[in-house]
């Protein structure tokens, strides 16, 4: 068998090399740390771009988790402010409470009808209670464990919230069509709404307070024999990808209109959460 | 370009490595021994400097010592393969000869050595991960590519 011919060059510029090593080792030992530093920032460049990317993207999370919990508060104060300039009669605003939770759990056949968050009535969650993304609103609360709770979103057959035309002030009940849009009940047929119109909840059941944004009129198909108006919205809330909802958490004190009795309040499922009691 | 993108894996070997204990395999003198099982000595001998100068970058006080070990044992590994027919035990026996001569120069230059429990655990496991990155890097790397 032949021997490859190496050429002399290559093993003279190898042993070159290692002989490099060997003039690095026998440098002093002060010389040896000035000289490691300009290639150390250079070599380790890419480790400390990666590390520093890491924290960039941490504190850029947690900065976006601390301007969503205020783009939400905004939102509960505009709506405070907008049911306040709408009523003769506002009473003085109470303090609401946010409950931020993470979504853990999805309806298996549709990921867009009911939702389980992580918290519950330990962290003072409580059935009927309204759950609003920064978009608008998501659903509300209807069963409660102690560390989990059941949220009915608007995109549910049973869902029905009352609804207000935000520029025209006309009311009307909204309830969940099948292409994950709401359509109008209850809409005069010479009503003023037009694409484009944000909707806002009512204030009149006994759920969602005055104000919440919901969503937008997408279309008004024209149906000459209908009784009323069509109107179809939609939500501004992304019920299929949110991650992460808040709780609204009201005094008693404080929730809407607990005398008008609107079809907002409608019962909830029977659900039992294993080793907890129904219904709690 | 091979030879190019077998430092570039060297180089992310590395960076694995920078950031790992030292009870962990060298992965390092791994991939090194499988690229210069496969290039010819000059590129084995720099893809041996360069690592053992990002390695010694990381700790001023060993510089130097990398360099040299890693170098001489791409340069050795390079001319040893060509001396005898490579099975897939010569991985093995280039590894423990390796480690033999990184921590025989680490100890007699005096630059201080590592704690012995950790180099043994790093050095038989270094010697059991052998045949796996062989037939791995070889692979990924110098799939149906003759040696040089």
């Amino acid at each position: 068998m032949l021997r490859p011919v190496v050429p002399a060059w290559q093993d003279r510029t190898s042993w070159l090399v290692i002989a490099l090593g060997v003039v690095l080792l026998l440098l002093p030992h002060r010389l040896r740390l000035r000289s490691a530093q300009p290639i150390q920032t250079a070599l380790l460049a890419p480790l400390r771009l990666g590390a520093s990317l890491g924290r960039a993207l941490s504190d850029a999370k947690a900065e976006n988790e601390r301007l969503s919990l205020l783009a939400v508060r905004l939102s509960v104060e505009n709506a405070r402010h907008t049911a306040a300039s709408h009523a003769e009669d506002a009473e003085p605003s109470a303090s609401v409470n946010l409950i931020r939770s993470p979504v853990i759990g999805r309806d298996l056949t549709t990921f867009e009808h009911w939702l389980t968050i992580s918290r519950g009535s330990r962290h003072g969650v409580r059935p009927g209670a309204p759950v609003i993304t920064p978009d608008g609103v998501c659903g509300k609360v209807v069963a409660c464990g102690q560390h989990q709770s059941l949220v009915q979103t608007l995109l549910a057959p049973e869902s029905r919230i009352a609804v207000v035309n935000a520029r025209s002030r006309v009311p009307a009940l909204a309830r969940p069509d099948r292409s994950g849009r709401l359509v109008l009940d209850y809409a005069p047929k010479d009503s003023d709404f037009r694409p484009g119109d944000t909707v806002v909840t009512a204030g009149i059941g006994t759920v969602f307070p005055k104000g919440l944004r919901l969503g937008e009129v997408a279309d008004l198909p024209d149906r000459p024999g209908a009784l009323f108006k069509s109107v179809s919205i939609r939500p501004f809330a992304d019920i299929g990808r949110v991650e992460q909802v808040f709780v609204m958490s009201l005094p008693d004190s404080a929730l809407p209109d607990s005398g008008a009795m609107w079809l907002e309040n409608t019962t909830p499922p029977e659900i039992s959460v294993p080793g907890y009691p129904a219904n709690q | 370009m091979r030879s190019s993108f077998a430092i570039l894996i060297l180089y992310l070997l590395f960076l694995v490595q920078a950031s790992l204990t030292p009870w962990w395999p060298d992965l390092v003198l791994l991939g090194l021994i499988v690229v210069s099982l496969h290039e010819n000595r000059l590129t084995s001998t720099l893809a041996g400097g360069f690592v053992g100068l990002c390695l010694d970058a990381t700790d001023p006080a060993f510089m130097g010592s990398h360099v040299f070990t890693l170098a001489a044992t791409g340069y050795g590994v390079a001319v040893l393969r060509t001396v005898f027919y490579r099975a897939r035990w010569a991985t093995s026996l280039f590894t423990g000869l390796a480690l033999a001569l990184k921590w025989a120069v680490i100890g007699l230059l005096g630059v201080g050595f590592p704690d012995p429990a950790a180099l043994l655990v790093s050095s038989v496991l270094t010697l059991l991960l052998a045949p796996l990155v062989e037939l791995g890097l070889t692979r990924l790397l110098y799939n149906r590519c003759q040696p040089a």
